[in-house]
């Protein structure tokens, strides 16, 4: 097997806004500023009396993290909110760069960070479809070839033609998963899109999950539906504070993260006569 | 659902993804990936400008017939400025062409990229489409208000030498340049700095006054002339009159003062723009 994703020890350092830096702000009044009196920090900074006001304005939202992901894996991503999934995500899928560390991506990255980026609600739904096809890399012709299926899945056939501002919010983020699903990248980055539209309509999703792991893509998912996680994912890592507790079979790393504390509030639902494992004891 | 979709039968490339430092390279080969992605931007603009408004496409037509009307009413008629025995409404509808052209580059270009913010903190693709495509949107309207010239010069009479043919397209392909580079400059300080939103009126203001739309460049005394040249515009402005009406004399000093200019600041501007463009994401 080759490997898709290779991780060597990344790191994203972000700034903390200007509430923790006591009335910085970003004008171009504070970089005139900050200019005149850089001879003096460096100055400072020479003799040793650095300052402080550098290290304290910077977090790591991701640390040291390492792994490899061999081709037609599908790898689950738990953790709480600001563990660094999402980071973790947009590094993949290049959209802001690592603070230290390198990656090296084998294939084209598709990413489903959030559903319906670059859609205009002026557009009609047909124009959307290739709009958003084309912003997450899909060809014309591509778009073209999987129009109808596009079209079939989202369930909005009828007001295709409409501008989707005139759209109910359900219509709007089935056509925009619509779009996104039908993506055909070697590796899918998928970032907790499943919460969308009804009950019906979130199975449906599963489903077209499911069928993209099985078509021998390499998918990295995150999500906080741990059901979601168990049903797609054989493997999962578990990130907490910017840094990756563990890694294993995701029934371990789901259980690692429920019972470890770090869910406020875990929660498992398994649909009736579906519990993964066979371990129904309630 | 039904058939399996098999993954692309290329082999794929390997990307490295690390921190990059310095200088970044150009990346051409990315942009022409995604090529249709600046079609489709183009397309989205130019459908969704006119979208809900009563005149439509009227409106690329309406905005500088208005303002050429007014010129002619205050600067041809009132103040009778000289306009080298050309007709002022010619002569300042001529101007407004490319004048047009730079003002959506410098308003939309300059918004391009804090206007989709949504698209740069979410996907990856080359950055550049953004105040490329706000640029390319003007050449729709800048078409389409090139018809209104056409008909003007028919009324007054006024036919261009045959060099036309390639002297305008040369004129128009620096009149992109100038655009461009001055959308990349500033689209990616906005996403810093926002105070170029706050700038931009008044900018596009003061760059009408300091370049020859309303009155003519020889009305600027013959020392200064080099100075004035300095706005890229100006060199814009006077290459389109000398192409279409055959006015002034045509490339000189002055032309290459502002071409050289031109073309500086689109090689800043797309090293500047590149340079930044790694933060995009985080900062805006």
């Amino acid at each position: 097997m080759t490997t898709a994703i290779s991780v060597k020890n990344i790191g994203k350092q972000y700034k903390i806004g200007a509430a923790e830096s006591k009335f910085r702000y970003n004008m171009l009044r504070d970089v005139i500023m900050d200019t005149v009196y850089a001879p003096v920090r460096i100055a400072k900074a020479m003799i040793g009396k650095s300052d402080r006001r550098q290290n304290q304005n910077y977090v790591w939202a991701l640390k040291d993290v390492s792994f490899d992901l061999e081709e037609g894996k599908v790898l689950g991503i738990v953790g709480r909110n600001g563990a660094g999934k999402s980071t973790l995500l947009k590094i993949l899928s290049r959209v802001t760069e690592p603070t230290v560390g390198t990656v090296s991506v084998r294939g084209r990255v598709g990413s489903l960070l959030e559903v319906g980026t670059g859609f205009h609600p002026e557009l009609t739904g047909r124009e959307n479809i290739y709009m958003n096809g084309a912003i997450l890399g899909m060809r014309r012709a591509e778009i073209d070839s999987k129009f109808d299926e596009i079209v079939d899945f989202s369930e909005v056939t009828q007001y295709i033609d409409t501008p989707v501002k005139r759209y109910s919010s359900g219509m709007y983020l089935r056509l925009a998963f619509a779009v996104a699903a039908h993506l055909e990248p070697e590796i899918l980055v998928v970032d907790e899109v499943l919460a969308v539209g009804d009950a019906e309509f979130q199975k449906k999703c599963l489903g077209k999950m499911g069928d993209v792991a099985q078509q021998g893509r390499t998918v990295l998912f995150v999500s906080h539906n741990m059901s979601a996680i168990l049903r797609l994912t054989q493997e999962a890592i578990v990130l907490n504070k910017g840094q990756m507790l563990m890694r294993g079979p995701t029934q371990e790393a789901v259980d690692f993260y429920l019972s470890s504390g770090q869910a406020q509030a875990g929660e498992r639902i398994w649909e009736y006569g579906r519990c993964p494992g066979g371990e129904c004891s309630i | 659902m039904t058939q399996l979709s098999k993954v692309p039968a290329h082999e794929p490339t390997t990307i490295y993804i690390k921190p990059s430092k310095g200088l970044a390279a150009l990346n051409l080969r990315d942009l022409w990936i995604y090529r249709e992605l600046i079609f489709f931007m183009v397309w989205r603009d130019v459908k969704v400008k006119y979208k809900q408004t009563l005149l439509g496409m009227a409106w690329a037509v309406i905005q500088p017939v208005m303002t050429m009307l007014i010129f002619s009413f205050l600067f041809g008629g009132v103040a009778k400025l000289p306009t080298d025995g050309i007709p002022y409404p010619v002569f300042a509808f001529t101007a407004l062409l490319p004048w047009g052209l730079f003002v959506t580059a410098l308003n939309q270009g300059s918004r391009s990229l804090v206007a989709h913010n949504n698209m740069v903190t979410k996907i990856y693709f080359p950055r550049l489409i953004l105040p490329m495509s706000s640029v390319f949107a003007g050449l729709v309207d800048f078409a389409i208000a090139f018809v209104i010239l056409i008909i003007l010069m028919f009324y007054y009479k006024v036919t261009p030498a045959w060099n036309v043919l390639w002297t305008l397209p040369l004129f128009l392909l620096l009149a992109i340049i100038t655009a461009l580079g001055v959308a990349l400059w500033l689209s990616a300080i906005n996403v810093q700095y926002r105070d170029v939103n706050q700038a931009l009126p008044f900018l596009t203001q003061f760059w009408l006054f300091a370049t020859p739309v309303a009155y003519s460049s020889s009305v600027i005394s013959a020392k200064w002339q080099i100075l004035y040249f300095l706005n890229p515009m100006a060199g814009v402005v006077n290459g389109f009159r000398w192409a279409l009406l055959g006015s002034g004399n045509g490339p000189d000093v002055t032309l290459f003062v502002s071409a050289t200019i031109s073309i500086l600041i689109l090689v800043s501007g797309l090293f500047y723009f590149r340079s930044m463009e790694k933060t995009f994401a985080d900062t805006i």
